[in-house]
C-alpha cells in the first residue's frame, strides 16, 4: 500500500510539473486520503505513556 | 524604492526542495549503508516529505500560491503526527528504540524536528510579499534538475518499498526484503 502512495505521489508531481495542476491534485488528494486511512491502519499499539 | 532582483519565496522553494532530497537521500543511504530497513511508520514520513515537495514543486512550476503553501502545511503537519507517534511509542526510558541514532537522534525524532522547521519556512514564505517589479526567475535547468531528482527519488521509493513490504503491508519491524524473501 505505501509503495502505490508513493507511486501516485511520484504520478501527482509528474502530472503538476507537466503543467496539468487540476490532475496533479486530483491524484495527490487520492495519495493524501490513503496515506490517512493507512496510518489508521498502523497506528494500532497502545501507547504507554504516564501522567 | 530599489526593484528586487530575484524573487526570494521561489529562491527558498528551490532551497526547500534541494533539502527534501537532501533528507530523502540520507534516509536511503542509512537504509542502504547500515541495512536499516525502514518501518511503516518511518515510510509514512518519507511520504510525508514527499507531500512537502509537492507543494514546493507547485511553488517552483506555477509561481508562489496558498494552495501550495497549504499543501506543504498538511504534509508537515501528517508527518509531524507521525513522527510525535513514533516519539511516544519510544518515550518511555526502557522502551526501546527503533533503527541506530545519526548525531545523538533517532531519525524518527530528526523527522519530527524536521516538520516543525517545514512549518515555520512555511510562514516565513507566507511571510514574504510578492515582487511588484520585474525579477530575474531561477534557472529553468536549475528547476528542472530539482524536480525531475525529487520526482525520481519518489518514484524509487514506490520500487523499493514494493521489493521490502511487497503489495500489501510491511511488518512492524522489517529485517529482509519481502521480494528477496520469496
Amino acid at each position: 500500500m505505501t509503495s502505490l502512495i508513493f507511486l501516485l505521489l511520484a504520478c501527482a508531481m509528474q502530472l503538476a510539473w507537466l503543467g496539468n495542476r487540476r490532475a496533479g491534485n486530483i491524484v495527490f488528494a487520492v495519495a493524501a486520503a490513503l496515506s490517512a486511512a493507512w496510518l489508521n491502519h498502523h497506528i494500532t499499539d497502545p501507547l504507554k505513556l504516564a501522567f | 524604492m530599489m526593484a528586487r532582483r530575484v524573487d526570494i519565496a521561489e529562491w527558498l522553494s528551490a532551497l526547500g526542495l534541494a533539502g527534501v532530497i537532501a533528507v530523502l537521500v540520507t534516509a536511503y543511504a542509512d537504509q542502504f549503508a547500515t541495512h536499516d530497513l525502514p518501518c511503516p511508520l518511518c515510510l509514512l514520513q518519507r511520504v510525508a516529505l514527499a507531500g512537502v515537495a509537492y507543494g514546493l514543486l507547485l511553488n517552483l512550476r506555477f509561481g508562489p500560491h496558498p494552495q501550495a503553501y497549504g499543501i506543504m502545511l498538511l504534509a508537515a503537519l501528517f508527518g509531524m503526527g507521525v513522527a510525535g507517534r513514533q516519539v511516544l511509542l519510544h518515550i518511555v526510558p526502557g522502551s526501546g528504540a527503533y533503527g541506530a541514532p545519526l548525531l545523538g537522534l533517532h531519525l524518527y525524532t530528526w523527522s519530527f524536528i524536521l516538520f516543525g522547521l517545514v512549518i515555520l519556512g512555511t510562514a516565513v514564505l507566507l511571510l514574504i510579499p510578492r515582487p511588484e517589479a520585474p525579477v530575474r526567475p531561477l534557472p529553468q535547468g536549475l528547476k528542472q534538475a530539482l524536480a525531475w531528482t525529487v520526482i525520481g527519488l519518489t518514484a524509487l521509493n514506490a520500487i523499493t518499498t514494493f521489493l521490502q513490504c511487497g503489495p500489501i503491508e510491511c511488518p512492524d519491524d522489517p529485517v529482509s526484503y519481502w521480494a528477496f524473501a520469496h
